[in-house]
């Protein structure tokens, strides 16, 4: 039936297999036997599969599993019932935490390190993945010796927040828009995983300055502005001269951002004094976040600009969590950053404080939280983690009231702000639903420090959160979701939440630049 | 569904292979195979098998117009059912993957005020693949090559087979009629299946998804050696998902009796063009040859104009934006080169394999950048133009740190496998049968390695799903 195709030119593989065959007397015997073996290790994995216990949550990756999806017709309709089972069926695969670390060690034998450092390429790198928040420790100062309470033992995975514990590798905004800006590559050199950073312009530097220019220009001269970016761990690295190429320079990019800035702003040099300070312990390994103490530094900073004489960290009582992995293992699971633990230092700051923080979708109604969640056992103990709003009343002389928007860097450098501001509201600029110029103008704060990691500065997805908070509206969740386990519509878009549509189409609609709307907020 | 994932391995295939086997019958099993092709193509496409199955049915009746036409003499009926046929798997295919492409293409030619928008639609996986396999049937009939199918379901079998549905390889109807209702399907079929599902699952998972991870930081065009490197990864990629995808189809089917020619034949060994065409993505190239090129008169008449038509709608087909076109022209223009003044040009080996490979690197370059500037950027990179340093550091230590993965990619782009089988078939027989054991010591590796690394990637995108 195939005459006129041509035989001469039949693959090679099909001749080889053919010279096997006939040369093969036993394969009768042994082929069986193959089937056997292979198709048995086929049934017993399915069956395995389909009977072991089901596990909820991954402690390796600190996130929820995905669940199996509840069946209705739109779903099956639309491909997204078939989907979540699938992603049901492999993240609930038996054995599945031990078969994810095998392959990581798999392809560490894809070849050698060369340098003793180990490129990865990661979902995220650069901080556009929020810090879990966690249950708060209301009580601020507990005795210094007291056990953490055994209910609050595992915090990262608390079912407290509207946004579930997001998994690093689902989380898509690092990559999306950041074209020039390598925040998807970490080089793991010497037990310290760290970002690399590049920028192939001065495109987004000028963008972001621009931000933070028409800020000036809505918020008005009575207002003072701070500019804060924080240089990351791979600046302070000495590497080997040929390896220097492979991240920018970062103080060149933040000059560039200070010199596009309105002359009213004032630009914080955090830059020169963790440069000073670069052979402590800033920066952790395993995590993409300074320390406390790299914190402390540009606190420092801080005040230079402010007129504030800092509270030497003598005058606090220092703490330490120890054994920490953080958020870059999990991103790249290299097994040499788990030869290089981190250990995070907090300090009980001598002025009291009163913590309101705010959960996303409940904007006007806050709970009583605190500045350290001593409980955690992540950065998430600073601030306790990333919440849309945190309002401080502190008892600092004087009356200056503050707002930091900030993302997961700033978390660590609030804290020491309360020796010197009466009111502090923290805003995540990711996560805050109301309009923040009207918020600010309503609590009467006339000072404004925006903290961002040099990566955040650099990526539109976060520059432009910038302008959303200017111009966005809150609009309350409305009553009758058909999915009653839904979160409420929320303006903000990178958490777990992602990839519902809604949510993503109201942020692309409040995105048009309206600038004064300050008028319309709801109560 | 896709084959490189845990659902379909320890779920669908073995319940698949079970109920097969379980019964002799010849009707039995083939009912089980379109109730399981079906419910692989809906698991994906939950409203488009609706569409598959209405495109088989109208192929079915144009089957029996064209074969009782022809029967009864009637040359315009016949080929009234070939037209209806081919203008409804074309119209299919243009309604659903080209739409979009088409109104932008418009738009570009209107102005402002009278624009359009395009429809919102998915493709639907597979189509590029099931409606040439339908125009085939009804070619093939209509050309006296095949009998009609008498047998709706029969039909839908040959269409919706899951091992070639999604991403090829292009079944020929002629080659396979005859197995639809008589194959024999012997232990030795089952375990050599086996072994060919298993080595392309570890193609696509350990090589091809490893490269595309990399890959992705080498697109920026940050250094001339980083945009030859991520086109090298891109090379290996390509070629490791789609012919590891190709040999996961060919196993599957052998698991079942169907006989599938071979699709890749180690392409990037060629030492042209033309030789390349003859090695890559056959059962592509030789429909185009057969239903396209041959039909316009092939070499013979209006050769020129015949080549500029087929390989403009080689690269059309491989995706709806003008870079597959200029991709696929890009080949006709150096064929037409090949053509004129091969003969007279004969280069050393050495040459004109780099030929080939510089020409192929060139070539996926065009095929990779759907955005026309990203792809100026990078070739302008690639060649020097853009002042772009000559080496950046991460080079060296991404191939430093994946020197044995890459080495053994590089080395399984050429034909290492068929050397080896050849020189084990010159052993003695016990000798043999030991290879068979080693064989199967093998497979069970590659399927625990291919679960591990299924369970740790997340990223697992079939590049071929896009056609």
């Amino acid at each position: 039936m195939k005459e006129e195709r041509p035989k001469e030119t039949r693959p090679a593989l099909v001749r080889a297999d053919e010279e096997l065959r006939r040369s093969d007397r036993t394969w009768k015997i042994t082929a069986p036997i193959q089937v056997i073996l292979v198709v048995g290790m086929l049934v017993v994995g399915g069956v395995l599969s389909v009977v072991a216990k089901k596990p909820t949550e991954s402690v390796m990756e600190k996130r929820e599993l995905a669940s199996m999806p509840e069946f209705s017709a739109l779903s099956l309709a639309d491909g997204s019932y078939t989907r979540q089972v699938e992603n049901h069926y492999t993240d609930t695969f038996p054995l599945r935490d031990q078969l994810v670390r095998a392959a990581a060690d798999v392809s560490e034998h894809y070849g050698v390190r060369a340098d003793e450092g180990r490129i990865h390429t990661v979902a995220d790198a650069g901080g556009g993945q929020p810090v879990a928040p966690v249950e708060p420790d209301v009580s601020v100062t507990p005795p210094p010796a007291a056990d953490p309470p055994p209910a609050s033992s595992a915090p990262e995975s608390t079912d407290l927040p509207p946004d579930p514990a997001p998994s690093p590798s689902s989380e898509p905004d690092g990559d999306e828009q950041v074209t020039f800006n390598q925040s998807n590559t970490v080089f793991v050199y010497r037990g310290d995983a760290l970002s690399l950073f590049g920028t192939g312009s001065d495109a987004p530097a000028e963008y972001y300055a621009s931000q933070l220019n028409q800020w000036q220009e809505v918020m008005g001269p009575e207002t003072t502005i701070y500019n804060l970016v924080a240089p990351t761990h791979i600046e302070f690295v000495t590497l080997p001269e040929r390896l220097e190429s492979l991240s920018s320079p970062q103080k060149p990019n933040i000059d560039t951002i200070n010199a596009n800035l309105a002359p009213s702003i004032k630009a914080v040099d955090a830059w020169s004094k963790l440069n000073e300070h670069r052979d402590e312990y800033l920066y952790f390994h395993t995590d993409h976040h300074w320390t406390g103490l790299g914190a402390y530094y540009a606190y420092t900073a801080f005040c230079e600009q402010a007129g504030f004489t800092p509270v030497p960290l003598s005058r606090m009582e220092q703490r330490t969590i120890p054994d920490y992995i953080g958020s870059l293992y999990a991103q790249t699971q290299d097994s040499s950053l788990l030869g290089n633990p981190d250990h995070i230092d907090y300090w009980i700051q001598p002025t009291a404080a009163e913590v309101t923080q705010y959960r996303r979708g409940s904007p006007f109604y806050g709970f009583p939280s605190a500045l350290l969640a001593e409980s955690a056992k992540s950065y998430s103990v600073f601030l306790c983690g990333d919440y849309p709003l945190t309002k401080i009343v502190t008892q600092a002389p004087g009356n200056r009231k503050l707002a930091v928007i900030k993302e997961s860097f700033g978390n660590a450098i609030v804290p020491f702000l309360v020796n010197h501001y009466a009111e502090i509201y923290v805003i995540d600029q990711r996560y805050f639903e109301l309009n923040l110029p009207a918020f600010l103008k309503e609590n009467g704060v006339n000072e404004i420090l925006f903290i961002n990691n040099i990566f955040a500065a650099n990526t539109y997805i976060r520059m432009n959160e910038l302008a959303r908070l200017r111009t966005q509206v809150w609009a309350p969740p409305a009553p009758v979701e058909p999915e009653p386990e839904e979160e409420p519509p929320s303006s903000s878009e990178s958490s777990a939440s992602d990839g519902k549509p809604h949510a993503r189409k109201r942020q692309v609609e409040s995105r048009p630049e309206r600038k004064n709307e300050f008028e319309k907020e709801i109560k | 569904m896709v084959f490189s994932s845990l659902l379909f391995l320890y779920l669908f295939l073995p319940a698949n292979l079970l109920l097969y086997y379980v019964r002799k019958n010849a009707r039995w099993r083939n009912l089980t195979l379109v109730a399981f092709s079906l419910f692989f193509y809906a698991w994906g496409e939950p409203l488009w098998v609706f569409v598959l199955m209405m495109g088989v049915s109208v192929n079915f009746l144009c089957g029996r117009l064209v074969e009782v036409s022809r029967r009864k003499g009637l040359r315009s009926m016949a080929r009234l059912g070939v037209v209806i046929s081919v203008g409804m798997n074309l119209g299919l295919l243009i309604v659903f993957k080209y739409t979009g492409w088409l109104i932008d293409t418009l738009n570009l030619f209107l102005p402002q005020a009278v624009r359009l928008e395009a429809p919102p639609i998915l493709l639907p996986i597979g189509i590029s693949f099931y409606t040439f396999q339908a125009v085939s049937y009804v070619v093939d009939v209509y050309r006296g090559q095949a009998k009609a199918q008498e047998s709706y379901y029969k039909l839908l079998l040959y269409i919706s087979l899951y091992p070639q549905l999604v991403a090829g390889p292009i079944v020929r109807y002629s080659d396979i009629a005859g197995q639809i209702d008589r194959r024999c399907t012997t232990a030795q079929d089952l375990s050599a299946g086996l072994t060919r599902l298993l080595c392309g699952l570890t193609k696509k998972v350990l090589v091809a998804n490893t490269a595309g991870k990399l890959l992705t930081g080498f697109t920026a065009g940050e250094s001339v050696a980083g945009a030859w490197f991520g086109m090298l990864l891109f090379t290996l990629q390509i070629y490791y998902d789609f012919s590891g995808y190709s040999d996961m189809a060919i196993g599957l089917g052998r698991m079942f009796g169907f006989t599938y020619l071979e699709n890749f034949d180690y392409p990037y060994i060629s030492r042209s063009v033309t030789e390349f065409w003859r090695r890559w993505h056959i059962s592509l190239s030789t429909f185009f040859r057969d239903y396209v090129y041959i039909p316009l008169g092939g070499g013979r008449r209006h050769a020129w104009r015949n080549l500029f038509i087929v390989w403009f709608l080689t690269g059309l087909w491989h995706g709806a934006s003008w870079n597959f076109v200029v991709w696929g022209l890009y080949y006709g223009v150096l064929i037409a080169l090949e053509r004129l003044f091969g003969d007279r040009m004969r280069a050393p080996r050495v040459l004109s394999h780099l030929y080939l490979v510089f020409v192929t690197l060139v070539g996926w370059t065009l095929f990779y950048f759907t955005d026309p500037a990203m792809l100026l950027h990078q070739l302008g990179v690639m060649f020097g133009l853009s002042g772009a340093p000559l080496w950046d550091a991460r080079v060296g230590l991404v191939v430093m740190n994946n020197a044995f993965w890459l080495l053994g990619s590089l080395l399984f782009c050429m034909p290492v496998v068929p050397c080896l089988k050849r020189c084990l078939a010159r052993l003695p027989e016990g000798g043999i049968a030991l290879v068979r054991f080693g064989e199967t010591a093998l497979n069970l590796g590659m399927l625990a390695l291919c679960t591990c690394l299924l369970a740790g990637q997340s990223y697992n995108p079939f590049l071929y799903f896009r056609f």
